[in-house]
Parts: structure tokens; sequence; C-alpha cells
């Protein structure tokens, strides 16, 4: 292998970049600027001369100017608004966006020069598409969401301040309009308040004889003495609890439990903002509830819509934190007798609800009529007669001039008061990440993993490094182009002229190929080395640097992830290969249709996506209505968190695995095993060998190259093991089922750490080709005799 | 005697052969009992199952995204096809009959790149084609898979059967280098052809990581990445979940049972890769 040979030929002709090929990059952008439409256009006036040459010439310049006018005013300015799924209207049964439509009907019908398109999000992930999309410079004009303090900070959100009219400040809640407040300008228009709030079943409550207090309030004491109450009523039966809690990322409805003892985040317990003593009093609080039993013991790996569902459609869970939102679905869906709590606090302390402002910012553009078409939209939708619509949504106002939607509901009067003693998460760019470390923190201290005292400081030692870096942007940065990038586009038309004065057929015919190669797959190979060795992430990019490697080690979760990846190929490879081995055998001894048949229905699971295969799964495993547990309640055995309990969810990961027909690999076997001559076999029958002997002495051994062969290309399957994994647990309880490829797609899509992201990928990468020249070593022998 | 020592196994072969159909198929068919049972049957704690309906189904259509999805995964699955079978068969063209300097160091580099795992790419493409303004849309998925080596690799090993006799004849008859790809070469390669077009599209069909990625607003969504996105907030509607996956499904399963042959003759060959 002569590396410099290879890299000169692959420079020289797989270097094409497809800008020139396709024509002009904006032609295919649906980002890119709005054609200004002008539909009043006229051509060219006849210019016919004439002794008033002057004024006909005048005339013809006033009819121009109008034209252009005329023009300018009725080309459409044409503005996206990207929106999440909201309520259903009257009489809709499915689009969850009817509202939306309807208005933007109205806005246009009403503002004629300006065309609104709506892109449809989806709540699950949309957040985290949003910025993927946002940072890759395909945005918006208007998109959803609390103060976009990550977008504000690259410098991709215009301040709203010009675009607010007389009585607009003076309309909004001051707490509205300070969420939307970064360094005295205002990034958005506030267009309703949630927040969560603790429900309690007031049936199960009343059963058990325990009676809620009048105002909600309770201390932790009296708080945990009801649930004892409720306990002693549930007699223990399988999957009873009286609280359900969960913590995962983006989720703070738990939060003022741990938080109640006046506790401060790891790593935001800096000067200025003391409080007395970190979370792990709160933490440690929460554990004595799960050791009393009082909520259930994979607590930490519980996610929301496991509570949620035991909560409200199962009746299992007594109370439980939820949005506010849980007061439609208890109205409408899953109708309840409940009541809004406070969450237990010392007396005299805030009960501390966490509350979010959510509203419509604008992206900055350089057409300032653009910026103001897109301003006077989203002022439009949080405008106070349509704030008005918000009680089919169960969210508050944010103008005063709404008034009180919600007069005569009892419960969201309850969450009214309830939020007034309310807060907000740290405003930083940053919150998602720190959030995601004290999650994850959390879920393992409740799940007894870690101590509780070691997982906060591990927390905090992260959260203070993620703090300390210096803030910069990094979206100019991936416009401006890489290293490589810049080098490409000169090397081009180099290879332009090279190419055409080879003049060869042949190579000409190679072109489109090598070009799609060179271009999607060997030059990222090179940039994605580079990038290892970069210290490229969100908020920093810098020079070049082996910091990466040594985060990389640092990392726990990604050390973790190798281990989960290393068992997980060692135990599917295994045993899938030997399964195969078996079926194959098995299918090789029939004949005819059967063996047809059989063949087909092994093979037919491997055609079905695992996406498909992995919903599928997650049905099955669900804690309280999936198959497994129903039948395990119906039988009289305790329910499994299969994805829930971190000692077994990695365990219902391999399974998912093992259970995945290795229709390939059979394939294979059942035509290594075609070759293999009968006469060996007639012998073996001469000396009396039993077909069991004959299997393992004669067909297992001369099947060794296939089997090799088999094990080596799946172990290069199994190490990049996602989907499963992303669509099971996400990675979770904990880090109970991360792994190495899941890892490199969260620290690059989830905290735009791209260098580390990619050292990880390299590391992999690493892996891989030792695992292939391994295969070129002992197994590369079978893959072409078979081909 | 009766039995022959022959048919006893045979029995447990049949056994034990469908136990293990049991466990690989049982998923699926699950998923299909989950969706058509009846969604008010489900809701019901424990769920209710043997109330069949397509309730599910008509949810699954009334929204009309999965029509979209559908739509934008019909698209690129097609496209990439039809241009990876062109680009690769040029390519393994130019390989197998070409002769000019360098042909196997590049046919090895070109080799190389198959062992490239697409996760390490991943980032810098993304990054390179979010310059070229193509995030979210479906050139992102179509332009990185025009072409790839196996393909190549794959169909310049069938091509290197084809008797050069052919070749050296068109050339006597003035055929040029594209007339012998157009009628000789190209039309001799279709098993081959054939076999690699069903795995590229069923690869296609079910690719997931890279279209997640930069695929980013529901209108783009492929049918993949948008069931993984088919979720409302809290709520788990594992029925409309089921029908979706089913609809999923369905497709790869047809072209299984129509192409089972190609498919099951290429995998025989090693095709699957």
């Amino acid at each position: 292998m002569q590396t410099p040979a290879w890299l000169k030929e692959a420079v020289f002709y797989q270097i094409m970049p497809d800008r020139f090929r396709r024509g002009s990059p904006s032609g295919n952008d649906p980002a890119g600027p709005a054609e200004p439409r002008h539909p009043g256009a006229t051509g060219p006036l006849p210019a016919s001369c004439g002794a008033a040459w002057r004024r006909r010439n005048g005339i013809v310049l006033l009819v121009l100017l109008l034209t252009l006018l005329f023009a300018g005013h009725a080309s459409a300015v044409e503005i996206e608004i990207w929106d999440y799924p909201r309520w259903l209207e009257p009489g809709e049964t499915i689009d969850r966006f009817a509202w939306m439509k309807k208005q933007i009907r109205a806005f246009e019908a009403e503002n004629p020069g300006i065309r609104v398109r709506l892109t449809e999000l989806t709540w699950n992930r949309g957040d985290e598409k949003l910025k993927i999309a946002a940072l890759g410079g395909r945005f918006p004009d208007i998109a959803p969401g609390t103060v976009p303090l990550l977008f504000i900070r690259e410098g991709l959100i215009e301040p709203m301040d010009a675009y607010l009219e007389p009585g607009d400040r003076e309309d909004y809640l001051p707490g509205a309009l300070e969420a939307y407040t970064v360094d005295g300008k205002l990034y958005g228009w506030p267009w309703y308040m949630g927040g969560q709030l603790l429900y309690v079943n007031r049936s199960t409550f009343a059963s058990a004889g325990v009676e809620l207090p009048p105002d909600g309030r309770w201390t932790p004491e009296t708080f945990v003495g009801k649930l004892m109450q409720v306990k002693a009523w549930q007699q223990g039966r399988d999957g009873h609890f009286p609280l359900g809690i969960y913590f995962q990322k983006n989720e703070t409805a738990n939060f003022p439990f741990i938080l109640q003892f006046g506790g401060i985040w790891p790593g935001l317990d800096v000067a200025g903002k003391a409080g007395n003593g970190d979370i792990s009093s709160g933490i440690d609080w929460l554990r004595g509830l799960i050791a009393e039993g009082l909520a259930p013991a994979d607590t930490g790996g519980r996610q929301s819509n496991d509570i949620w569902t035991a909560f409200a459609r199962e009746h299992r869970i007594a109370a439980g934190a939820f949005g506010l939102w849980g007061v439609k679905a208890l109205t409408d869906k899953y109708p309840m007798d409940f009541e809004l709590m406070h969450f237990p606090a010392p007396a005299g302390r805030p009960s501390g609800s966490f509350l979010g402002i959510s509203g419509l910012y604008v992206f900055h553009r350089d057409d300032p009529e653009r910026m103001r078409a897109a301003a006077k939209f989203a002022r439009h939708i949080t405008g106070a007669a349509r704030q008005k619509d918000l009680v089919r949504y169960t969210q508050f106002p944010t103008r005063r001039s709404a008034g009180n939607i919600y007069a005569g509901n009892r419960h969201m009067t309850r969450a009214w008061e309830i939020l007034q003693e309310g807060r907000t998460v740290p405003s930083d760019a940053r919150w998602p990440q720190m959030d995601e470390e004290i999650e994850q923190a959390v879920q393992n201290a409740l799940l007894g993993r870690v101590p509780t005292q070691a997982a906060i400081s591990g927390a905090k030692e992260r959260i203070s490094a993620l703090l300390a870096r210096h803030q910069g942007s990094v979206t100019s940065d991936i416009r401006s182009g890489s290293l490589f990038g810049r080098a490409f586009l000169w090397l081009f038309p180099i290879v332009l002229v090279a190419a055409l004065f080879a003049r060869q057929a042949h190579l000409l015919m190679l072109l489109p190929a090598v070009t799609v190669l060179g271009l999607f797959l060997v030059y990222p190979l090179l940039d994605a080395i580079l990038l290892a060795f970069r210290d490229y992430r969100l908020g920093e990019v810098g020079g070049f640097t082996l910091g990466n490697f040594q985060r990389v080690f640092a990392d726990t979760k990604f050390v973790h992830a190798c281990w989960n990846t290393g068992l997980y190929t060692l135990v599917v490879v295994s045993v899938n290969t030997a399964t195969a081995l078996i079926a194959a055998s098995l299918i090789h001894g029939l004949t005819g249709r059967l063996k047809s048949i059989y063949r087909a229905l092994y093979y037919l699971p491997g055609v079905a996506s695992v996406v498909v295969i992995s919903m599928v799964w997650r049905w099955l495993f669900n804690t309280e209505v999936g198959l497994f547990n129903t039948a395990l309640r119906a039988i009289g055995l305790p329910a499994v968190g299969w994805l829930t309990n971190p000692d077994v969810a990695f365990i219902s990961v391999l399974l998912t695995g093992i259970l995945r027909s290795p229709g390939g690999a059979i394939l294979i076997y059942l035509a290594a095993l075609g070759n293999i001559p009968k006469s060996l076999y007639e012998a073996a029958d001469l000396e009396g060998a039993s077909p069991l002997q004959r299997w393992w002495h004669i067909t297992v051994p001369l099947l060794k190259q296939t089997t090799m062969f088999l094990l080596i290309t799946g172990a290069i399957d199994g190490m990049q093991v996602f989907a499963q994994v992303l669509m099971l647990t996400d990675g979770g309880p904990g880090s109970a089922t991360e792994v190495i490829v899941h890892r490199v797609y969260t620290a690059a899509f989830r905290d735009f750490d791209f260098g580390l992201s990619s050292a990880m990928a390299l590391l992999l990468f690493a892996g891989i080709l030792t695992v292939t020249l391994l295969q070129r070593r002992f197994g590369g022998q079978t893959e072409m005799e078979l081909a | 005697m009766r039995y022959t020592p022959r048919t006893i196994p045979s029995l447990a072969t049949l056994a034990l052969l469908s136990a293990g159909l049991v466990l690989t198929l049982g998923p699926l068919a699950w998923m299909l009992v989950t969706a058509f049972t009846d969604p008010a049957a489900l809701e019901q704690s424990p769920p209710r199952y043997g109330s069949w309906s397509l309730e599910n189904f008509r949810l699954l259509f009334g929204g009309g995204r999965i029509l979209g999805w559908t739509l934008n995964s019909l698209l690129t699955s097609a496209a990439i096809t039809a241009g990876q079978l062109l680009f690769n068969a040029l390519a393994a063209f130019s390989f197998s009959v070409g002769r000019f300097r360098g042909r196997e160091t590049l046919f090895w580099v070109v080799l190389a790149s198959m062992m490239v795992p697409g996760q390490i790419v991943m980032l810098p493409l993304f990054l390179f084609l979010s310059r070229w303004g193509l995030i979210d849309s479906l050139w992102a998925v179509v332009l990185p898979s025009l072409a790839a080596p196996f393909g190549i690799y794959m169909i310049r090993q069938y091509m290197d059967s084809i008797p050069r006799q052919l070749q050296e004849a068109a050339r006597m008859d003035g055929a040029g280098e594209f007339d012998i790809f157009r009628h000789i070469y190209f039309p001799l390669s279709m098993p081959i052809l054939a076999t690699s077009g069903i795995f590229i599209f069923i690869a296609q069909w079910n690719a997931f990581l890279w279209p997640l990625v930069t695929l980013n607003t529901e209108s783009s969504y492929t049918l993949p990445v948008g069931l993984a996105t088919m979720q409302d907030q809290q709520i788990m509607d594992y029925g409309l979940l089921m029908a979706g996956a089913t609809f999923a499904a369905l497709p790869m399963v047809l072209i299984f049972m129509l192409f089972s042959r190609h498919l099951l003759e290429g995998m025989r060959s090693g095709a699957v890769q």
C-alpha cells in the first residue's frame, strides 16, 4: 500500500465540486431569498419619436417609475414560519395546524403584499432538528419556542424593539417581556406561558381516606405522610405507587422536588447566586421516597410518557408532575377527578414550579421588507385577540389585554396561583448541555448507580468546564468554509483542465462515480481527520489541538459506550452467527418447496427497517401497557422495567439484536453448504456417524471460512449499532445503553461539539479498520470465492 | 419400518425451524395485530385485543403527512437507485475495459473507501452540504449516494466475465466506447444490475441516520425519519405508530415477494454488504 501514490491519484481524479456541474446552488436552496414577483410589470414602452421629445420622455419616465412603484408594492414578500402542532380546533379531528392555517389566511387577506408559508415541525425531536437546521444555514423567518439564546448568541435573531407598537410594552406581563430580553433587547414575541405542576388523582386519595390540603400547599413532611397513607391503601399491588417521578433531558417538571431545600444547580453556585447548599439534599430526599416504596424503584429510568400512562390512563400512580397540557388531556382524553397542587416546600418557601414563556422569534434577513413582514406576522399571531384562543391549549396569555380567559375554571385558576411562585431555568445558551448533565447525574443517583455526592460533583465538574469556555460563533465559521474546502476550490480548475486534456472516454465515464466518491466520501474523511484535531465546537472555534482525544477518554459516557458496543458486538454477532449456522444447516436438509418457503420466511424480517422493528419492540417493552408486562401481570408476576431499569435495559437492546433474523447470514451459509461435496458425508455414513456427529465433525469445520467471514463482517456492522438505541432508549436510563455511534451523534448534533464527535468517530474508524484487516488476514478469501 | 431414519430428524427440523420463525416473525405479527386493532380497545386497561378496525390507518392517512413522507422516500430511493446503477455501471465498465495508467491503483482506492463507515463522514458532510445550502433538501440525501464502492466492485466482477471478443468485434465495426457500454456491457450486465438495484432500493428505503441528520422539517422527511418523530408530546398512540410501521414495511415485503429470486440469488453471491 503506497499511500502517497493513491492519495495523489485520488486527489487528482476525485475532486470535482458539483457546484459547477449543477449551476448555482442558490437555485436549489429552499432558504434562498425569495424572488420578488412582478405581476404588474409591463413590457418595454414603445419609444416613439416626436417633437415633444422631452415631454414624452418625461411621461415615459413617469410611467416607468409608477410601474416600478406599483410592481414594488404588488410583489409579494414571502415569509416562512415553522411551527409545532398545537390544539385541535372544534370540529377538527386530526390537523393540529388548522388554527395556524386559518390565521395565515386571515393575515394574508389583510396584508395583500405578504405571503406566509407554514412548515410543520413535530414535537418529538423538533427542537433538536430546528437547531441543526438553523446552524446548517437553513432557517425560516419565524420559529417558535422559548427565548432562543443559542441563536441570539450566533447572531441569527433580530431584536424586535423597533417593531413594537405603542402600548405593546405596557401590555405584556413583566415576566413575559423579561424572558425574551437579552442584554436589554427584546428578541421575540411572547405568546403564551405554561408551566409544570403537581397533579394528584383525587379519587385515589379519597379512596385511601387521605385529605388534600385545601390551599394546595404541603410541607415535605406532610407530603410524605399523605403518600404513606396512599401507599398503605394501595397494598403494594404491582406497579401501583403513590408518586411517579421522571428525569430526562428538557424535562424540568420534577426539579422542584430536588430544589425544595434551596439547592443550587451544580456548577452555578458561583458568587452572587448563593443558596444554602447543593441539590444533594433534594436528591437524597427523593431516594428516601424510593427506598420507602413511595415511587418506583426504577424511577431514574422512567420517562415522562411512562409516568403519564401510569397516572392518567392506568391510574396506577396517584401523583405526578406534568405540564399544563395535562389539564386539557385529563378533561378530554382521559377524564379524571384531579387536583393541581403546589410542590411540597418547607413552610415559608415558594413552591417553585417551573414555568416557561413561549413565543415566536424572527431570524435576521438582509431584506428590510421581509424583516418587517416577519415581525408584523409574528406580532399578529401573538396578539391579544389570538391569545384568547389559548383557552383551547390550556396555556396562559402573556398580554394583559387578552383578559382572564380562564374565569370559572377551577384548575386553571389554581394553576395560575401556583405559577406565581414559579421559577425559570437559568438564562444561558448552554442550558441544554447543562440540563443533560444534571438530568443524567440525578438519574444515576436515583438509580443508585452512583452515590449522590459523586454524581453531583461529576456533573459540577463538567458543567464548570462547559461554562469556562470562551463563547464564539460557530455559524459564521461553518459558512466561511474549512481549510480543505478552500484548497478544493483552488484545485478544481486544475482538475477540470486535466480531465479535458486527457480526452479519454474511460476517464470521462469514471468521472461521475469518482466525483461522488471523492466529494462525499474521501473529502469528508480527510475533513473528519482534520476536525478531530481541531478545537471546533459551539462556543469555541480554535486551532489545532490534541485536546479532543484527551476529552474523549475523560468522557465517561463514551467509555461506557465503548463497553456496551463491545458487548453488543460480541453477544449479538456470535449468537446470530451460531443461529444462522444452525438454521441454515436445518434448512439445507429440507427439499423442494419447503426449503424455499423457510428460506424466504427467515429472510423476510431482514427487509423491514431497523426503525420499524425498533418501534415494535418499544411497544412490546412498554412498562405500563406493553405486551410483555401485560402478560406478566396477567399471570401474577411482577412487571419488568424492560427499558426503564438500567440493569435490564441493555439486555433488552441485546434481545432485539439477537431476535432479528440473521437472514443474510443464513443465505450465505446455505450457499456454502451447497459447495460441500456429498462424498464426505457418505464416508461418514459408512462409519455409522449420527447426524449430529456428522454435522459437528464435517459441516462445522468445513464452514470455518464462511463463519470467519460472517463473524468479521457482522462485527463491523455490530460496532455501528445506532438506530435501535436511538429508538428504544436514546442511550438511557442514565447512560446504561449508550453506544459509540449514538455518542458520536449526540456529541455532534446535540452538544455541537464537532471536534469531540470527530475524534470519537475516528477512534471507531480505527476499530473498524482493525477488524477489516483481520478479515483480510483470516476471512478475505471467502468473499472472493462467493462472489 | 414406516419411518425411515431420514424423516424423523426432518420433523424435529421443522419444529425447530418453526420455533425460530415464531421468535423472529413474532414482533412483526404483533405489529400487524396492533395496527388493525380498534384504538379504543387499545386504550383499555389492560389493552384489549380482538376487535378489529381500520381506524388506525384512517388516522394515519388523515393527516396526509405520511403520504408526503412516502413520496419523499420514493423519490430519493428511486433517484439513488437509478443514479447509482448508472454511475456504478459506468465506473465498473471503465475499470473492466479501460486501459489507462493508474487504473488498478484507482480501483484499489475505490475498494478501500468501502471501509469508511458512514458515521465518520457524517459530520463533515453535513457541514459541507450546509455551506452549499443543501441541508433540509432531498438533494442532501441523494447526492452522496449516487455512487457506491461496493456496487462498482460487484458490477466490475461481473463485467470481467464478459468475453473480450465482444468488445473487440464491436470496435472493429467502429463502435465507440460509449456504444460498447450501451449496447453490449450494460444489457449483458442486467442480472447483476437488477440484483444490485433491488439492494440499493431497499437500503435507501430503510436509510435512517443520514436522512435523520439532514432532513429537518416535516415536509422533507422520508418515511423512517417521519416514523421516528411520529408521536405526540406525551401521549404515545401505539395503534397509530404500528399502522405507520406496517405501512412503511409493506413496500419492502412486496418487493421481496416480487423479486425474491433476484434477492436470494444476489445474497448468495455475497452481495449483501
